[in-house]
């Protein structure tokens, strides 16, 4: 189990500056917190090197680099749950990919250059022993990605 | 069938120092300009033009610091698939799941079920809150739930990699 990180309020608002925009002068979030400079950039250092801060993501336009079709796959199984992740992990673009519990037994969001390769997949992936089911659900929206909804501080 | 996820307007014109400065955004979008500039041989100036150039295209949507969940409390992420009530319109319940707290990334799906939330959940509790918010939704149907493991937000550093990779492919074509 991952141990835990105490954050304050000015922690919490320094995050939700970088979630809107991880490009944002620094000069903008200190004022935004009400601090100096220094204090951001020393709360930022702290948060790195307690690895709450673990980079930066950029989000493109996937049909700029010609992966356009995002996915999720869902399937149930029963064992042989190595060969089926070995799979998806080399026939896919794979972003995430874990077991999962609920609905599904192991669940995967993956990036296509088209659905005939998804509809590939999913029949490999069907020929495997102990799968049971395969479901793909492609995304067909653009994404609302709705970042700053997070409570970071949960407890 | 090509359909762009992101943004649907037709993609501009791109080059390779475009998809440069892509690269490199995409191995940390904090890079500063002036390492990108030093590495792709123009000064950070252009970078720059070039950087905003493509955040008007909507070829760059969204910078956003990655965060390990974990280290706040969180214990994973339930996916809710909902089924959207045929009488209703899908923005109705899309717009009501923006406004759930937790609630990171809504979008529209094709396959088993209309519409897919993901939202970080710390604990037993938490998941009945967000489920019980949702099914109370007039225009949802039907939620059904799976829960992962991954604290990643806004996602997986794979994510990073794959378009780093994809990004440096179209450089060098």
């Amino acid at each position: 189990m991952n141990q835990t990180v105490e954050i304050d309020d000015i922690d919490s608002k320094i995050l939700a500056a970088l979630i809107r925009d991880a490009r944002a002068k620094l000069k903008s979030i200190a004022k935004d917190c009400g601090i100096s400079s220094v204090s951001a950039l020393n709360r930022i250092k702290r948060l790195k090197s307690l690895r709450v801060i673990t980079g930066a993501i950029l989000f493109s336009n996937l049909a700029a680099l010609e992966l356009p079709i995002v996915a999720t796959i869902g399937v149930n199984l029963n064992g042989n749950q190595e060969e089926v992740i070995k799979l998806i992990e080399e026939k896919t673009n794979t972003v995430e990919i874990s077991a999962s519990f609920g609905k599904y037994d192991m669940c995967a969001l993956v990036h296509a250059e088209s659905i005939t390769e998804l509809d590939r997949i999913a029949y490999s992936m069907k020929k495997l022993e102990g799968v049971i089911k395969v479901e793909i659900n492609i995304w067909t929206s653009i994404p609302h990605m709705v970042y700053e909804n997070i409570d970071l501080q949960p407890k | 069938m090509k359909t762009s996820t992101y943004n649907l307007n037709e993609v501009a014109i791109m080059d390779k120092l475009d998809y440069l400065i892509l690269e490199e955004l995409m191995r940390d979008a904090q890079t500063p300009f002036s390492r990108i500039a030093k590495k792709s041989g123009c000064s950070p100036f252009t970078v720059g033009k070039r950087y905003e150039k493509m955040k008007k295209d909507g070829i760059i949507a969204k910078c956003v610091v990655s965060i390990d969940l974990s280290k706040l409390g969180y214990q994973g992420k339930a996916l809710l698939m909902i089924t959207n009530s045929p009488s209703k319109g899908k923005s109705v319940t899309i717009a009501a799941l923006k406004k759930i707290s937790n609630i990171i990334v809504v979008t529209e799906i094709l396959g088993a079920f209309d519409i897919l939330a993901i939202a970080p959940v710390t604990d037993l509790n938490s998941i009945r809150t967000l489920v019980n918010k949702v099914k109370k939704l007039d225009s949802v149907q039907r939620v059904e739930v799976t829960f992962i493991d991954d604290t990643a937000l806004p996602v997986n550093s794979n994510f990073s990699k794959l378009f780093r990779k994809r990004s440096h492919e179209l450089a060098t074509v």
